[in-house]
């Protein structure tokens, strides 16, 4: 089992206010799957992308990342963890403004501090090629139609060769002709890398193009369970 | 760090209007900081000089047992002055020299009366050490003549021409009068002097007062920096008398202006307040601005310290662009105030408490420079720490929340 989720529960509080976003999820993700969470606003789909992908912490449960814990470790561990293994597409894209197309694609390589500029403009300039891009790499986003700003959010994501994508809502700003192409995209790039995709979405036209499909319901898996 | 050095560079180049406010607010600061050292070391440097050149020349030859307490009792004369001032003359770096006798006198013009320092001047000898000359706004010291400070002589309604009768007591303590007529006016940067002071021939006042010395012999060198070297070689020529270099003499005064000196430490203090005040506002605003930013990066799995290094990078160069500026408008202003100066009567009147008049002219602060630039750079990244340290603290989905 490449990733597992045991229990894994969530409470956001504000105030006296208490909201349980997940309630004991317990769902498994194989290497390579191209999974779609779905589910009404509200459902926890985000709230669980967020958790495994690190970028929030649960309540209670486990994370298991190749059978190693990723609850209990620490802010610079899991920092690392999303730098080396993890890849992030955003609903609202998340690209940052003063930098160009190919500064933003780059970004997670800088952070890596591993690699030689050529290395890095090879692989930006390659990236930028399989999703299209090619020749806006000097653009700036706010320059991009919102298609092309999440295509640049995708070779962002892709760009380090990173084991798993999670993907919040990578179609909801976008007309559907534009995030079906997105979601070929990902499908084509999943297919090709073998990278592993985990997007949440509440449109049935994306639903229908993933592989598997977990629905959540008031935050919990729903009765059609993981398919 | 390089890339982390980039963004923090396009981050200041984006927010335009909020960077171009900080950067105003720091080089204000500087600027006016530049400025008021540049001016405030022109004044000492000014005043100091006024003070030597009217008041201590470079040094001071007096009695032994002089009295600080009675400046102007008989016993403080130096009887002999003839010799000294023939030891003085063979004295190789000595470039003048000039004797002064001081008592105190009423003033009277036949309707008013009032105190005054009568000091006795040999003119000939006197400006080569003084620079009395260059203060005297009307006429010229005669002998039976006298010149007046200009506000006492306008308080009194005095003029040029009008007599006055100037009464003392004599080495014998005899009261004695003696008419003189006023030939000339002196307007000095001294205000003690402008409102209270009488000049005089010496050789008349030596005459009234039935005295042969003075009350003191000044001096005046090549370089007056070289006080020390000069000092101990009067004082081994003149074992038996009591030689003060200018520093000495002025001690009160360097007290006094470096009092001056800390209220106008305190105004500078005020302005760094303000401009840091400034600069913790836009980079908190810049934390809020830019949360989305610093939870995509965290994201990515950049590291809170390189977030937080983010912020720094931009507070340092906030600080070093601003007070580079500041330093530039700062010198340019300078360079004007250092060539043609302010006129400082015209703006505060003849006694406002300085002891300058007319054209004050600033000075280079070198060491102002240094302590601008890092005062501001090191008060912008002290300042850009707080929203840094608040970063620090966030979880990545705190950030992205704000905008999902």
């Amino acid at each position: 089992m490449f990733l597992e989720v045991r229990d894994l529960n969530k409470t956001y509080r504000s105030g006296r206010v208490e909201f349980q976003a997940l309630h004991d999820i317990n769902v498994t993700f194989e290497k390579g799957e191209f999974t779609a969470i779905a589910g009404p606003s509200g459902s926890g789909k985000t709230t669980l992308l967020n958790c495994v992908g690190c970028i929030d912490r649960a309540d209670s449960g486990s994370i298991l990342l190749e059978g190693e814990d990723l609850v209990e470790r620490k802010p610079k561990e899991l920092a690392l963890l999303r730098r080396e293994k993890f890849g992030f597409i955003f609903q609202t894209y998340n690209l940052i403004p003063v930098l160009s197309v190919f500064e933003n694609v780059e970004l997670p390589l800088k952070i890596l501090r591993r690699y030689t500029d050529p290395y890095i403009r090879e692989q930006v300039m390659g990236i930028l090629k399989q999703v299209g891009l090619e020749g806006l790499e000097k653009r700036m986003p706010l320059e991009l139609s919102g298609g092309q700003q999440q295509r640049v959010s995708i070779a962002r994501a892709l760009v380090k060769r990173p084991r798993i994508i999670f993907a919040d809502e990578p179609t909801a700003n976008l007309d559907s002709k534009t995030g079906e192409s997105v979601v070929d995209l990902m499908k084509e790039l999943n297919e090709k890398e073998g990278a592993t995709f985990i997007f949440s979405t509440h449109d049935k036209l994306v639903m229908n193009r993933a592989r598997r499909l977990i629905t959540l319901r008031d935050g919990r898996i729903g009765q059609g369970g993981a398919q | 760090m390089r890339y982390l050095f980039r963004l923090a560079m396009r981050n200041i180049m984006k927010a335009r209007r909020r960077t171009v406010l900080t950067f105003l607010m720091l080089s204000f600061g500087v600027m006016v900081y530049l400025l008021m050292e540049g001016m405030l070391a022109g004044f000492d440097r000014a005043s100091f000089q006024n003070l030597i050149d009217f008041e201590t020349g470079h040094f001071k030859i007096r009695s032994a047992g002089f009295d600080e307490d009675f400046p102007y009792d008989v016993d403080n004369y130096i009887s002999d002055t003839e010799s000294i001032e023939s030891v003085l003359s063979k004295v190789d770096f000595v470039t003048g020299y000039a004797p002064r006798i001081q008592f105190l006198a009423e003033l009277d013009n036949s309707i008013d009366s009032a105190p005054v320092v009568v000091v006795g001047i040999d003119p000939s000898l006197d400006s080569r050490v003084f620079s009395l000359n260059r203060y005297i706004v009307s006429g010229r010291l005669e002998h039976y003549g006298a010149l007046l400070g200009r506000s006492l002589a306008r308080d009194m309604d005095l003029g040029q021409g009008d007599p006055v009768y100037l009464t003392f007591r004599d080495r014998e303590g005899m009261f004695t009068s003696v008419e003189l007529v006023i030939t000339g006016l002196v307007q000095t940067a001294d205000p003690g002097v402008n409102s209270g002071t009488l000049f005089m021939d010496i050789e008349l006042a030596r005459e009234q007062m039935g005295v042969a010395g003075a009350t003191e012999i000044s001096l005046r060198t090549p370089d007056f920096r070289k006080t020390d070297s000069y000092r101990d070689l009067l004082k081994e020529t003149f074992p038996d008398l009591r030689v003060e270099s200018w520093r000495e003499l002025s001690t009160d005064f360097a007290a006094l202006m470096a009092t001056k000196r800390k209220a106008g430490g305190w105004f500078l203090l005020f302005i760094i307040v303000i401009a840091l005040v400034g600069i913790i506002n836009t980079l908190l605003m810049s934390v809020y601005e830019k949360q989305m930013e610093i939870g995509t990066l965290m994201a990515l799995g950049m590291e809170k310290r390189d977030v937080r290094n983010l912020f720094l990078f931009e507070g340092f160069m906030t600080g070093l662009l601003g007070s580079l500026a500041g330093i530039i408008l700062g010198t340019l202003i300078n360079l004007y105030f250092i060539y043609k100066g302010i006129d400082y009567t015209a703006l505060l009147g003849d006694n406002s408490g300085f002891n300058v008049m007319g054209v004050v002219k600033s000075v280079w602060v070198f060491p102002a420079y240094i302590k601008s630039l890092l005062l501001a750079v090191g008060a912008s990244v002290a300042a850009s720490w707080y929203p840094a340290a608040k970063v620090m603290r966030m979880e990545p989905v705190e950030c992205l929340r704000t905008v999902q």
